[in-house]
């Protein structure tokens, strides 16, 4: 050692410092590789069969390469009762993010700009009502509708959608509102606005993004929502609800097929709002 | 006439008192920096008076009209924040113009408005600008003439210069000074800064922890400071107060000390009668004059005297404080006139 000068010893301990960042960097990288790779590759797959013809699908070799035969797909697009359960899904979606957007913003604007007595539990509340699974919900709430007559309606089944989609839109926009600060507001006021002129002028244009984001992710929830679906509503049917029932028989390339169609909405939302959803985690985790 | 009359005013978040019972007389088209170091109460007495915090008990009259229970946008106040607040999505010109559109002034002179206090506030080439696109100072720019434009009866300020850089800081006060003397408005201004209360102050009412010490004009507040504490704030380096043991001389009745500052001494470097022995600890040449830190008995002294006089640390000086320059204060810190 003592032949090393004091120079060679720093370099050796800079290209060992290098190598350990290297390192670390490689196994952050391919642990980032694999986990979108959990994600997207049955989401290709997916995609794959059902632009695949039947036979392709029930045939060996598997191909990883699409044929972009659209049979499939427009079969199931004709299949009797797709097209009604897709219009009663939009519908409930359309219910479920205009109610959770009309009750999810106040509440967000509240817990943003206000201290009151129970805040933080309130807020605890929130995320609390995520904690009750649906299929433990679903049949007392099917027996509650039954009774109040709300069973098989839209309007019902988005009630419930609303329930789960209500904490995020709260969240969210609660978020959205702390971002926004509030000497805007107060220099709105201090110039001749009442507190919902200063809302909808300074708050509002600033927040409306986030607050589309918000609403789309509320529609989501709808969307993708099955338990309650199924239980709830018998004639007028949701997509996924349709599906669990009818594709159980059907064969495996119009599943497929069906099981895009669902995702689709998801996934575009996803890339439209994902810089929200970042902002709206950093608080749920605080 | 646009008085402002603060009576009284109390205000507590939770258990702490914050303002404890607050009074303040300020004269038409005067400017008043209301100073004090951080947490003392400043922004909140401010609020108080724009409206946007409301007192626990007391009255706020601006003119003849009790404002204490109006909302800020019936207060015809305006006022300008920390943070400048300008609105991100509105262009300088909407955000200059926000105020007058609220009002429903006609567009002729929402135009001039904006239009007048630009070009004061030198930013009329930057009515089309966002303020994503605009420096600091200019966003401080676009605040004073957001404030001005509305031609309100009260101008309140809030730490304005504070998140400028020092070089436009000095600038910006400089501007602020000849532009509210020109538009005539009422100021209440909130700074921690003595040198900028001093400045641009016609009164300056120094806050501690919650009361106001004292209210008068910079002068005054320098050479008579009524409290311990107004002395010690005000002045770099601050008032030296010193026990009476030293004095001799007449000391006045219930005096526990003496007040002077650091450049109200006479100085010796030979024993006079009457003047204390102090030992040099450390000297600072300061261009204009010199400053010493010194000793006697324990006791710490400021003094600053003048260059021709040759020093080094460990050397003694002979001092006497100027007869004139004594001011005394009672064992609570008052000063005794
Ligand atoms: N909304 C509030 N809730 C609780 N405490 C507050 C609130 N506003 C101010 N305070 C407290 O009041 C004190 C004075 O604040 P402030 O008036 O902002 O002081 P200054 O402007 O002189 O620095 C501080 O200790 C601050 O923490
Ligand atoms: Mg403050």
């Amino acid at each position: 050692m003592s032949d090393l000068s004091y120079d060679e010893i720093l370099e050796k301990e800079v290209r060992e410092a290098n190598r350990k960042k290297k390192m670390w960097r490689w196994l952050f990288l391919s642990s980032v590789a694999f986990l979108v790779s959990w994600i997207l590759f049955p989401i290709y797959l997916l995609a794959v069969n059902s632009l695949s013809s039947a036979d392709v699908v029930n045939g060996w070799p598997k191909s990883f390469l699409p044929e972009f035969d659209m049979e499939s797909l427009s079969f199931f697009m004709e299949y009797y009762g797709v097209l009604n359960a897709l219009k009663n899904s939009l519908i409930a979606a359309l219910f479920t993010m205009v109610i959770a957007i009309g009750l999810g913003t106040p509440a967000g604007y509240a817990l943003a700009r206000f201290d009151f007595r129970g805040k933080e539990t309130f807020r605890m509340l929130i995320l609390l009502t995520r904690a009750f699974p649906m299929p433990l919900l679903a049949l007392p709430l099917a027996v509650i509708f039954i009774n109040v007559g709300l069973d098989d309606s839209l309007f019902g089944l988005s009630l419930v959608h609303t329930a789960l989609a209500l904490p995020f839109s709260v969240l969210i926009t609660s978020s959205l509102f702390l971002g926004i600060p509030v000497e805007l507001e107060e220099a709105a006021w201090v110039l001749g606005c009442n507190r919902w002129q200063a809302f909808m002028k300074v708050v509002m244009p600033l927040a409306l993004p986030g607050l589309t984001a918000s609403a789309v992710f509320a529609f989501v929830i709808s969307w993708n929502e099955v338990f309650a679906a199924a239980v709830l509503t018998v004639n007028n049917q949701t997509l996924t609800a349709f599906l669990v029932q009818s594709l159980s028989t059907s064969p495996v390339e119009v599943k497929f097929a069906g099981g895009l169609i669902l995702i689709l909405p998801a996934i575009l939302f996803l890339f439209v709002v994902r810089k929200y959803l970042f902002s709206m985690w950093g608080i749920a985790n605080r | 006439m646009t008085t402002i009359t603060v009576e009284n005013i109390k205000k507590s978040f939770g258990d702490a008192d914050i303002l404890k019972s607050v009074s303040l007389d300020i004269k038409d088209q005067e400017f008043t920096v209301l100073l004090g170091p951080s947490g003392c109460g400043k922004s909140t007495l401010l609020r108080i008076i724009a409206g946007l915090e409301s007192q626990d008990s007391g009255i706020i009259k601006i003119g003849d009209r009790v404002v204490s229970h109006l909302p800020p946008r019936e207060r015809n106040v305006a006022m300008v924040f920390q943070n400048y607040a300008v609105f991100p999505h509105m262009t300088v010109f909407e955000n200059i113009a926000f105020g007058l559109r609220m009002k429903k002034a006609p567009e002729k002179k929402i135009k001039e408005n904006v239009e007048r206090t630009a070009a004061l506030m030198h930013i009329d080439h930057l009515l089309k600008r966002y303020s994503g696109q605009l420096s600091g100072g200019q966003r401080q720019r676009v605040a004073v003439a957001r404030a001005l434009a509305v031609e309100p009866d009260v101008l309140l300020m809030d730490e304005p210069l504070s998140n400028l850089d020092a070089l436009l800081r000095l600038q910006m006060r400089a501007e602020l000074k000849s532009v509210l003397e020109a538009s005539k408005t009422t100021t209440v201004y909130v700074t921690h800064d003595q040198v900028e209360a001093m400045s641009l102050a016609d009164r300056i009412a120094v806050m501690n922890s919650g009361r106001i010490d004292q209210y008068d004009v910079p002068d005054e507040i320098y050479s008579n400071p009524a409290t311990e504490y107004v002395g010690s704030f005000i002045g770099n380096p601050p008032m030296n107060f010193i026990s009476p043991d030293y004095q001799v001389g007449t000391i006045p009745a219930g005096a526990t000390q003496l007040g002077i500052r650091p450049e109200d001494f006479n100085v010796s470097k030979e024993a006079r009668d009457n003047y204390w022995p102090i030992t040099v600890l450390t000297r600072e040449k300061l261009g204009s004059h010199q400053q010493l830190s010194a000793e006697l008995n324990g006791q710490l002294f400021r003094v600053n005297i003048p260059n021709e006089i040759e020093i080094e640390s460990g050397n003694t000086l002979y001092l006497m404080p100027k007869e004139d320059k004594k001011r005394w204060y009672t064992e609570g810190g008052k000063i005794i006139l």
